[in-house]
């Protein structure tokens, strides 16, 4: 992988939030930390999906990414560039690089301003981008290639389905040519038979006009139709990373392999030979993750581990101590590029 | 689980819908959200009812919960019956009365049905004080006993605390608590895990069909997924436009979809087993209930459409073998139709 | 994977033969189908004209009393005092049409000001929080806790004594001040929750993603959506200050003699209302009432035909 390939890198990035009690005198007592050493790479014209559930982290590092959180930690390289610790005025620059695509297509238009408005600010906002022919001429153009009426402009958002919104909120995004997109869980608010439409709209888009997606979604099923690679995360931390046959043909972290189970198979047939792996409890709170590796508290592989680890073990069912204690890096397995954070993770795919 | 997939011997039903007919009146003009619904829901049986926003799958359950806001709402014509009562003719009051003690409702958003001002405990016995008039410390027991069954860890102090202390996936199972709190025999589940996270709504999927395995209970549940009604439905409705377009057993449907907009469906699903070259796609959107299309409300969408489905309406009800229905001219060629 | 068919129908799907028009005509055409509308804004419109023209609906002069003509019924059209006399004498009729102009004025002002004020405090302090926000919520709590009457008395007897002429703003100057340095509180409060609520929503964050300035994401996307709640007490703010006008007036501090205005003629009248002279309270209070009433209406019913989701 050339450098030349990574349209957006990131390095060991970090944010935390402080935890401050009190009223007048805010004690500082303690930090959220809502991503914790995060690097990823987006290559260009690629589609990176970044998978993980609330909580996890993802949609605070869509915020640092887009500029509206600073990072505590780390470095972000926009084409080789690093974009972390910018004035603000490179930083509106920035902003037409990467831009974004909201999850609710409810509440991400102004209900008060036209979809003209709406998609044209872009241009009020930075003058310099309106392309030749004027602003009018370009929101139209973008609302036709985004597959809606260019007649549409004086209308309001309420007078559009769910989709034709989700469509607007694109319009609204390309409207900077930026060259990444972050997606934000961009179909999962929408009717399944409507999803299809935006997906392949994105698709068409990408390969249209060259642009780079990091793809944010909750369950890996979507992503796998979209993503060429995958990053799994799970509170604030990346689990497992790789292209999208390693991490789905070869699922290297026990929570990759729940997440996937998880996925209903729309097969009745299969329904009682399916292993499913149903997960105990929920994700820990952020504020006070658990010590050693952040998913041992649900983990089901390492109550199968502890025997191996320590055949003498006294009590069955228990997490090996390496699991408890100490943290596991990220680590290349069969391939440098699919990386996996468990001390077991030769052993995962094979239960 | 049911295990039984079996058609024979008919066990009687416990709720029964008849050609059920709600109208909204609204600014537009008058709207038919549910038109000529049938279902019926036997004990240990799973009914999923799918369908798209304004499909009318959840107008038709607050029909049944008598819940409905009459007016705007107008129940035009059907029967909706359980046991041997006729709940439509009972009067609201009644009719709410009936379901309280035989049939409950999940809700999607547990959050905004939960009271943020009363303990959990506290709501989980509301009923039971109310009507039988049980005592406070009968009713914390209670409600203990209901969170244990729920496999909410740490019950007997959980039941102290507040909706905001509990997760997603806690608060749904409060809901599924509350809802066992009165010993329904049907239990009616509207998107119970749509906003949860995936291994979440594993576990509340996994949870509500061991309860109601264990307690014979019939189950309706209202879903828009899939992947979902595969994994814990008998039988399946789907809605589309107020219509029940197909109805069919599980295996039946997801072998052999017999209706244009079931096969649509079923193509659009997400797979993690298959890669890429994009998502089947159903183009244009579901109709607005106001401008529903002339002829099938399904043609302008439909790969299967010919004049004749352009110009009337299909019948309700094309039987097909095996038990199934579907609302649409060509049943037979697109069940017998291989894509693949 | 472009299926011309498909853009096709999307772009057919959505309903055609809905003309665009701006928010504002759409608005206008909205209203003006409705009666009670209309009707309001009559109303309104007539009392402006009083306000304007006094002398176009009277030809007496208010200040011109007789006292031996005290307190006669209103003899309506016939008669040279249509609605009576005071019990100074003074003609009620021109009493009404002159108190009209001070009233009105100060009441627009006050509210006028201190929704100004209200609105931007509230608008910086939700946006920004931090310190912005402690100083402005204390300063708000400040205000809230003195009453109103006593500190007007305080400050409009330390300022008895400058003279500000005879204009019809200066009549009004020191009670339009003090009513208004209590009355934006209300409106920073409301405004600052709004804010609270609107500024997180996705479109302010997208907003911000495309590189918007503070000034522009307050102005164009949290203002126009977080305003709704102030638009809806403006009217009855007005009524308030109307009546607190009369209260002032009746502690010899308000809108200031010889001028009138309709808060001193409720005052004046309700002394007499069980007297057998309760048309004096009557005249003044129905003016207030249809004034308020109009007010309501046209304010709640812009503020609806205003919002596009209620469309």
């Amino acid at each position: 992988m050339t450098s030349t390939d990574v349209v957006l890198e990131v390095r060991d990035l970090a944010k935390f939030y402080p935890v401050r009690r009190g009223i007048v005198l805010k004690r500082h007592v303690g930090e959220v930390k809502a991503v914790d050493g995060v690097s990823l790479s987006l290559r260009r014209g690629k589609t990176l999906g970044l998978v993980g559930e609330s909580g996890s982290g993802k949609s605070t590092l869509a915020k640092v990414l887009v500029g509206i959180e600073k990072p505590t930690r780390g470095q972000i390289l926009v084409d080789g560039e690093d974009v972390s610790n910018l004035g603000r005025a490179e930083r509106r620059e920035l902003r037409r690089h990467i831009q974004m695509v909201f999850q609710d297509p409810y509440t991400s238009l102004n209900p008060r301003m036209s979809v003209g408005e709406i998609v044209g600010e872009a241009y009020a906002i930075h003058p310099d981008a309106v392309p030749a022919g004027g602003k009018a001429k370009a929101v139209r153009e973008l609302l036709d290639r985004v597959g809606l009426n260019p007649d549409h402009i004086h209308r309001y958002p309420h007078q559009f389905s769910g989709g034709q919104r989700q469509r607007i909120g694109i319009a609204r995004a390309l409207a900077v040519r930026p060259k990444i997109l972050l997606c934000d869980e961009p179909v999962s608010a929408l009717d399944v038979s409507i999803q299809g439409q935006v997906i392949n709209l994105l698709e068409e888009l990408q390969d249209d006009l060259g642009l780079s997606y990091l793809f944010i979604a909750h369950d890996l099923s979507i992503v796998r139709h979209i993503a060429d690679e995958v990053a799994v995360m799970y509170l604030g931390r990346l689990v497992e990373s790789g292209t999208d046959a390693e991490v789905y043909e070869v699922p290297s972290h026990p929570y990759t392999r729940a997440l996937m189970s998880a996925v209903p198979v729309p097969d009745p047939s299969l329904r009682d030979q399916r292993r499913e792996i149903v997960l105990e409890g929920d994700m820990p709170s952020p504020v006070d993750p658990p010590q050693g590796c952040h998913f041992h508290t649900r983990c089901w592989l390492a109550p199968l581990m502890e025997s191996r680890v320590d055949p003498a073990g006294s009590q069955s069912r228990s997490i090996p101590t390496i699991c408890r204690t100490e943290s596991p890096k990220l680590g290349a397995l069969e391939s440098p590029d699919h990386l996996a954070a468990c001390h077991f993770a030769d052993d995962v795919s094979a239960h | 689980m049911t295990t039984d997939p079996t058609r024979d011997g008919t066990p009687v039903p416990l709720l029964q819908v008849d050609d059920l007919a709600i109208e909204f009146a609204t600014p537009d003009g008058v709207v038919r959200a549910v038109d000529g619904l049938s279902y019926s829901v036997s004990a240990g049986r799973t009914l999923a009812i799918v369908g798209e926003s304004g499909s009318g799958k959840s107008v038709s359950s607050l029909a049944v919960m008598g819940l409905l806001q009459q007016p705007p709402a107008r129940i035009v014509r059907g029967s909706i019956r359980f046991g041997g009562t006729e709940l439509l003719s009972l009067g609201q009051k009644a009719h709410r009365a009936v379901c309280g003690e035989n049939i409950a409702m999940v809700f999607q958003d547990a959050l905004a049905a939960l009271n943020p001002v009363h303990t959990v405990g506290w709501q989980l016995t509301e009923a039971l004080r109310a009507r039988h008039g049980m005592s406070r410390r009968d009713a914390t027991a209670r409600a203990v006993e209901l969170l244990d069954l729920v496999k909410v860890p740490n019950a007997k102090q959980r039941v102290k605390e507040y909706p905001h202390q509990f997760s997603g996936g806690m608060r749904q199972r409060v809901m599924i608590a509350m809802a066992l709190s009165m010993d329904p025999e049907v239990l009616i589940a509207d998107e119970p895990t749509t906003a949860l996270d995936v291994t979440v709504q594993a576990q509340i999927m996994r949870l509500l069909s061991e309860i109601q395995a264990e307690r014979q209970m019939g189950l309706i549940l209202i879903t828009h997924d899939m992947g979902v009604v595969a994994n814990v439905a008998d039988d399946v409705t789907v809605m589309y436009a107020g219509r029940a377009v197909e109805q069919a057993s599980v295996f039946d449907i997801y072998a052999a979809p017999a209706h244009p907009y079931t096969r649509a469906l079923l193509g659009s699903i997400p797979r993690l087993d298959q890669k890429g070259g994009g998502l089947a796609v159903i183009p244009g959107r579901p109709p607005d209930p106001t401008q529903v299309p002339a002829g099938c409300a399904f043609h302008p969408r439909c790969a299967f459409a010919e004049d004749v489905c352009r110009a009337d309406p299909p019948p309700p009800t094309v039987s097909l073998p095996f038990d199934r229905t579907s609302a649409c001219h060509f049943a037979e060629e697109v069940m017998n139709h291989d894509e693949h | 994977m472009s299926d011309p068919s498909v853009s096709a129908l999307i772009a057919e799907e959505t309903q055609s033969g809905v003309p665009s028009r701006s928010l504002w005509s759409e608005a206008f055409r909205t209203l003006r189908r409705r009666p009670d509308v209309i009707l309001a804004t009559i109303v309104a419109v007539f009392f402006l004209l009083v306000a304007l023209f006094p002398f176009l609906f009277t030809s007496k002069d208010p200040q011109r009393c007789d006292i031996a003509e005290s307190r006669l019924p209103p003899q309506w059209f016939g008669g040279e005092h249509p609605f009576g006399t005071n019990a100074y004498g003074c003609d009620v009729l021109a009493q009404l049409v002159h108190g009209t102009r001070p009233s009105l004025l100060l009441a627009f002002i006050v509210v006028g000001v201190s929704v100004l004020i209200g609105v931007t405090l509230g608008t910086v302090s939700g946006y920004y929080l931090g310190i912005v926000d402690a100083v402005v919520s204390r300063i708000v709590e400040v205000f809230l806790v003195i009453p109103l009457l006593l500190a007007a008395l305080l400050l409009l007897s330390l300022f008895r004594n400058i003279d500000l002429g005879d204009g019809p703003v200066s009549t009004i100057a020191q009670p339009a001040i003090v009513l208004t340095m209590f009355a934006w509180m209300g409106y920073t409060r409301y405004v600052r929750a709004s804010v609270l609520e609107t500024k997180n929503l996705d479109y302010v964050t997208a907003a911000r993603v495309l590189g918007a300035s503070d000034l522009r994401i307050m102005v164009r996307h949290v203002l126009p959506n977080a305003i709704g709640t102030v638009t809806a007490l403006v009217p009855t703010a007005i009524a308030a200050v109307i009546g607190t006008e009369a209260v002032l007036a009746f502690l010899g501090i308000g809108v200031r003699p010889p001028a009138v205005s309709w808060g001193i003629m409720i005052e004046e009248g309700s002394q007499w209302f069980t007297g057998g002279s309760e048309y004096l309270l009557l005249f003044p209070l129905g003016c207030l009432m249809a004034t308020v009433l109009a007010f309501v209406v046209i304010g709640d019913n812009l503020r609806d035909a205003l919002d596009p989701k209620l469309k």
